[in-house]
C-alpha cells in the first residue's frame, strides 16, 4: 500500500467530521439532560450534592462587580469560612468603613484556592482597585496527603478546577498529567457538572423520595429521618423570610449562607442538637481521620506551596493580607502532638514565605464545643458571630498597634 | 489510558489522523501502530513496555527459527522455549505471590512455621492477554498453520495493537497478521458499525458502573445479607461484569473498525444461553476458543479422558482470570457444570430439543441461575464470603425488608441486565446501520448517556486479569 487513495482519504475525513458532529450532538443532549435534572431539583439538595460548585459559579458571576467596590474585605477560605463567617457581624465590629465578603467554598483545597485567588486578583487588576484587606484561611486537613488521595474529594475538586481553568492552566496541568488535563477539559465542556453529581442527583430523585401510597411495606426507620425533617422546616422558614430564589453565593448577603432567622430558630436549634449528637460526631471524626488525616496532619508539600501562591496572589491586590487558622472543635478535633508540630512548622513556613502574619485561632479558648455544628464547622447561632467579631477585633487591634508603632517617636 | 477517558479519545483522534493522512506507506503505518500502541500501553506504567516488547520479540525470533528448521527435536525445543518464556513471565508477575502465599498457608497447616512472604510485584496491565496472543503465533508457526513473518513490524503491530492490547479480545496472530499485510482502508459501512459499537460500548460501561454500587454493597458488606440484598447484589454483579467486559470489547471492535481492522466478536448475548455448554459458546469467545484449540484439544479433546480434559481446561481458565482460589473454584464449578451438561445430554438427547418458547425460556432462566451462582464465587473476596452470599440467596439468616427503595434497586438491576443485552442486540442489527436517520440518533443518545452519567476513568474489571 502506498499513498492513501482519494476515496479512502475521503472516508477518513468524513469519519472525522461525523465523529465531531456526534460529539457535539451528544454534548448538547447531555447538557440539556443535566440542566433539566438541575432545574427540577431543590436548590439546597443541588448545593449539597454538587459540593458547592454552584456557589463557585454564582460567585464568578458576581466577581467583576465585587472587584469594583471600595474598601472590600475578602475573607477567603473553605467551608470553615463559608459556615463560620458573617460579613455583617464583621463590619459591625470593625470600627471602620468596609464591605466584607464571605469567599468560603466547600471542598476547596489550597490548589483550588490558588486558582481562585488568581481569578480574584485578575478581576481586581482589571478594575485597577485594591482590596482593603484579605484574610486567607488555611484549612489544615484540606492540605494533607490523605485528602489528595480520596477519590470523591478529587472529583469534586476537579469540577471546581474545571470551572476556574483557563487554557494556560490546562497546558500547565497537561505537562504534569495529561490525564488530569483532559479530564478537566471534558468537565469544562460539560459545563462544570460532574457525572458523579448527576448520578447523585438521579439517585436522590429515584431512591430517596417517598414510596407510593399503595406500597404496603413502611419505609425503614432511617436514622437521620428526624434530622431531614428539621432541615426541611428550616428551608420552609427560610423561603418565607427570603421570598426570592437565593443563589448559592448570594450577592445580597455578600456570600453568607443564612439558615438562622427568628422564623427558623426553633427548627435550627432542634436540627443542631441532632447534628451534634456524640454518635454522629464520632462517625464524622472517624471519616475525617480516614479521608483527611485530621489528627496527624501529614501535609502535602505541593498543597502547602499552592496555599503560599494563593496568599501571594491576593496580597498583590490587597493593601493588607493575613493568614487565618479557624478555631478547632476542642472536644472532637484535638491533633496529636506530632500533628500540632507539623501544623506549627507549616504555619511558620507560610508566614516566612508570604510575609503575611498568621492569626492562629485554632486553640482560642473562647471557642468551645458548643460553638460547633459538627467536628470542624462553627454553628450559625454562636460560633459564626463569635469568629466574625473576633476577626474584626483582631484586625482593629493590630491596625491600632501598627498605627501606634508608626506614630511612635 | 482507559477507553472511558477524554485522554484516550484525544489520543485516538491524533492517531486516526496520523494513520489515515500522515503515514503514507504500509511500513510507516505498521510502525505507527507499534509506536501508538506502546504510547497507549506506556501511559499505564512505562516500566511494563520492555516486558511487552521483550516477549513479543522473543516469539518473533523463535517463530523465525521454527520456520527455518526441519529438525523436529529442535522445533519442539524452540516451541517449549516460547511457551516457557510466556508462561514464565505470566507466572512470575501474576502468580508468584499467590503460590508463595498458598505454600506458606499449606506449610503453616502442616506445622512448619516460616516468615510470611513480604514481596509484591507490579502486575503489568493486559499481561494475560498479550502473552496468550503472542504464544498463539509460535504455536501456529510450529504447527505450520501460519508462515513466520520475516520483518518484526507486522508481528509487533498485531501483538501490541492497542484496541485489544489490555483487555482483549484475545486475537490470534492468524486473524490479525493477514489484515496488517493488506491494510485495507475502512469502508463506510464499517465506519457506521464502528461508531455504533463505540457508542453502545460506552453506554454499557456506564450501566456497568451504575450496577457496581449495589454489587459492592453486597460483596463489601461484613454482616449476613437478606435474600433480597443477596439477589440484588449477585444480579448486579452479573450485569456489571457482562456490561463492563462486553462494553470494553465493543469499544475495541469499534475503534479497530474505524482504522479498517475487523476483530472477531467476544460475546453473543450470553445470558440468553440455554445450557452451560451454550453459555461457553457465547461468553468470552476469544478465551474459550483459545483454550479449546491450544489446551483442550492438545490434552486429547473429546477423545479419551474427555471430562478430565474439560475439568483441567476450565480450572486453568479460572486461574487465568486471577491469582486467587476463588477463580480456581469458579473454573472448577464451570468445568463440573459442563461435565454434568454433557453427561445429561448424552443420557437424555431430548434435552437438546427446545419444543416451545416457554421451555426455551425455562432453560435460559435455569442456566442464568447457575451462571449467577458462579459469579458469586468469582466476585467474592474469599470462599467463606462467597458461601455467606450463597447462603443469603437461598437460606438467609436475615429476613428481607421489601421497602420501596430496596425493591426499586432490584428492579433497576434487572432493567440494567436487560438493557445491556438489548444494547448488544441493537449493535448487531444490520437494518439499523443501513438507516442513517435511525442510526445517528441512537449513537448520539448512547454517547450522551455516557457523557452525562458515566464515570470517566472508572476502571474495567478485566484490566486486573
Amino acid at each position: 500500500m502506498t499513498a492513501p487513495s482519494p476515496s479512502s482519504a475521503r472516508i477518513a475525513a468524513r469519519t472525522l467530521g461525523v465523529g465531531l458532529a456526534l460529539l457535539v450532538a451528544a454534548l448538547g443532549l447531555s447538557r440539556g439532560f443535566i440542566a433539566l435534572i438541575e432545574r427540577t431539583t431543590p436548590p439546597e439538595t443541588r448545593a449539597h450534592l454538587t459540593e458547592g460548585s454552584g456557589r463557585l459559579v454564582d460567585f464568578l458571576e458576581a466577581l467583576p462587580e465585587l472587584a469594583g467596590r471600595e474598601e472590600a474585605v475578602l475573607v477567603f477560605g473553605s467551608s470553615l469560612i463559608q459556615h463560620g463567617f458573617s460579613p455583617e457581624t464583621f463590619e459591625q465590629h470593625l470600627g471602620a468603613p468596609a464591605t466584607a465578603y464571605n469567599l468560603g467554598f466547600p471542598g476547596v483545597d489550597p490548589e483550588l484556592q490558588a486558582l481562585l485567588a488568581r481569578r480574584v486578583a485578575g478581576a481586581f487588576e482589571r478594575t485597577g482597585r485594591r482590596a482593603r484587606l484579605s484574610l486567607v484561611e488555611f484549612t489544615p486537613f484540606q492540605a494533607t496527603l490523605a485528602r489528595g488521595r480520596a477519590q470523591a474529594f478529587r472529583e469534586h475538586a476537579a469540577v471546581k478546577k474545571a470551572l476556574l481553568a483557563d487554557p494556560v492552566l490546562l497546558v500547565q496541568v497537561a505537562q504534569r498529567s495529561p490525564e488530569e488535563a483532559s479530564h478537566l477539559g471534558a468537565l469544562w465542556l460539560m459545563g462544570g457538572t460532574s457525572p458523579l453529581a448527576v448520578t447523585s442527583l438521579l439517585e436522590h430523585r429515584l431512591l430517596e423520595g417517598p414510596a407510593p401510597s399503595w406500597w404496603p411495606v413502611p419505609p425503614a426507620q432511617e436514622p437521620d429521618l428526624e434530622r431531614k425533617a428539621w432541615v426541611a422546616r428550616i428551608h420552609e422558614g427560610r423561603a418565607t423570610v427570603e421570598r426570592r430564589q437565593v443563589p448559592e453565593w448570594d450577592p445580597l448577603r455578600r456570600g453568607e449562607v443564612r439558615w438562622l432567622f427568628d422564623e427558623t430558630r426553633e427548627a435550627y436549634t432542634a436540627w443542631a442538637r441532632l447534628r451534634s449528637a456524640p454518635e454522629v460526631l464520632e462517625a464524622e471524626r472517624q471519616w475525617r481521620v480516614e479521608t483527611s488525616d485530621l489528627l496527624e496532619l501529614r501535609f502535602d508539600e505541593q498543597q502547602v506551596r499552592a496555599f503560599i501562591e494563593a496568599v501571594r496572589a491576593l496580597a498583590s491586590v490587597s493593601r493588607e493580607t493575613r493568614v487565618v487558622v479557624a478555631p478547632r472543635n476542642p472536644a472532637w478535633n484535638p491533633p496529636t502532638p506530632e500533628g500540632r508540630a507539623r501544623l506549627a512548622a507549616v504555619l511558620a513556613l507560610i508566614e516566612r514565605e508570604t510575609g503575611a502574619p498568621v492569626m492562629d485561632l485554632a486553640e482560642s479558648p473562647e471557642f468551645g464545643a458548643e460553638d460547633f455544628i459538627d467536628v470542624t464547622h462553627l454553628n450559625e447561632s454562636s460560633g459564626r458571630p463569635k469568629l466574625s467579631r473576633r476577626l474584626a477585633e483582631e484586625v482593629s487591634r493590630r491596625r491600632g498597634q501598627n498605627t501606634a508603632r508608626d506614630g511612635a517617636p | 489510558m482507559l477507553f472511558n477517558t477524554a485522554l484516550f479519545w484525544l489520543f485516538f483522534a491524533a492517531f486516526f489522523v496520523a494513520f489515515h493522512f500522515a503515514a503514507r506507506t504500509r511500513v510507516a503505518k505498521l510502525w505507527l501502530v507499534v509506536a501508538g500502541s506502546l504510547i497507549f500501553y506506556g501511559a499505564w506504567d512505562v516500566r511494563c513496555v520492555p516486558l511487552l516488547l521483550g516477549t513479543a520479540l522473543l516469539d518473533f525470533w523463535i517463530a523465525l527459527r521454527l520456520s527455518r528448521s526441519e529438525d523436529e527435536r529442535r522445533r519442539r525445543l524452540l516451541l517449549g522455549l516460547s511457551i516457557a518464556a510466556n508462561l514464565g513471565v505470566l507466572g512470575f508477575f501474576k502468580y508468584a505471590r499467590f503460590f508463595a502465599d498458598s505454600a506458606h498457608g499449606l506449610l503453616g497447616a502442616l506445622g512448619v512455621s516460616l516468615p510470611e512472604p513480604a514481596f509484591s510485584l507490579l502486575l503489568p496491565a493486559g499481561i494475560s492477554f498479550y502473552t496468550f496472543q503472542s504464544m498463539s503465533y509460535t504455536i501456529d508457526v510450529y504447527r505450520r498453520e501460519l508462515p513466520a513473518r520475516a520483518r518484526p513490524e507486522e508481528f509487533l503491530a498485531a501483538v501490541s495493537f492497542f484496541p485489544h492490547l489490555v483487555a482483549g479480545p484475545i486475537i490470534r496472530a492468524s486473524v490479525l497478521l493477514p489484515q496488517f499485510e493488506q491494510l485495507e482502508a475502512p469502508r463506510w459501512e464499517q465506519v457506521r458499525r464502528g461508531y455504533l459499537l463505540i457508542a453502545v460500548g460506552l453506554f454499557k460501561k456506564t450501566v456497568a458502573d451504575l450496577l457496581a454500587a449495589p454489587s459492592d454493597a453486597l460483596f463489601r458488606a461484613t454482616g449476613p445479607a437478606s435474600a433480597l440484598e443477596a439477589w440484588t447484589g449477585a444480579l448486579a454483579f452479573t450485569g456489571q461484569i457482562y456490561a463492563d467486559f462486553s462494553g470494553y470489547t465493543d469499544i475495541a471492535l469499534g475503534v479497530a473498525l474505524l482504522l479498517g481492522f475487523v476483530l472477531p466478536p467476544n460475546f453473543d448475548l450470553p445470558y440468553l444461553a440455554t445450557s452451560p455448554i451454550d453459555f461457553w459458546r457465547r461468553w468470552h469467545l476469544s478465551l474459550s476458543t483459545w483454550l479449546r484449540d491450544y489446551l483442550y484439544i492438545p490434552l486429547g479433546g473429546n477423545r479419551g479422558h474427555r471430562y478430565r480434559n474439560l475439568i483441567i481446561t476450565m480450572l486453568l481458565g479460572g486461574l487465568w482470570h486471577g491469582a486467587s482460589w476463588t477463580f480456581v473454584l469458579w473454573g472448577l464449578y464451570h468445568g463440573l457444570l459442563l461435565v454434568a451438561a454433557h453427561v445429561l445430554v448424552g443420557r437424555f438427547p431430548a434435552l437438546k430439543e427446545t419444543p416451545s418458547a416457554a421451555v426455551r425460556w425455562l432453560k435460559r432462566l435455569g442456566t442464568l441461575y447457575l451462571v449467577v451462582l458462579g459469579w458469586v464465587l468469582f466476585r467474592a473476596e474469599s470462599l467463606p464470603a462467597a458461601l455467606e452470599v450463597l447462603r443469603g440467596m437461598h437460606a438467609p439468616a436475615v429476613a428481607s425488608t421489601f421497602t420501596w427503595p430496596a425493591v426499586l434497586t432490584l428492579l433497576f438491576v434487572v432493567a440494567g441486565l436487560v438493557l445491556c443485552h438489548a444494547a448488544s442486540a441493537l449493535a448487531e442489527r444490520t437494518e439499523l446501520r443501513q438507516r442513517p436517520w435511525a442510526l445517528w440518533p441512537v449513537v448520539a443518545t448512547c454517547l450522551a448517556v455516557a457523557l452525562a452519567v458515566g464515570t470517566p476513568g472508572h476502571s474495567f474489571i478485566y484490566f486486573q486479569f
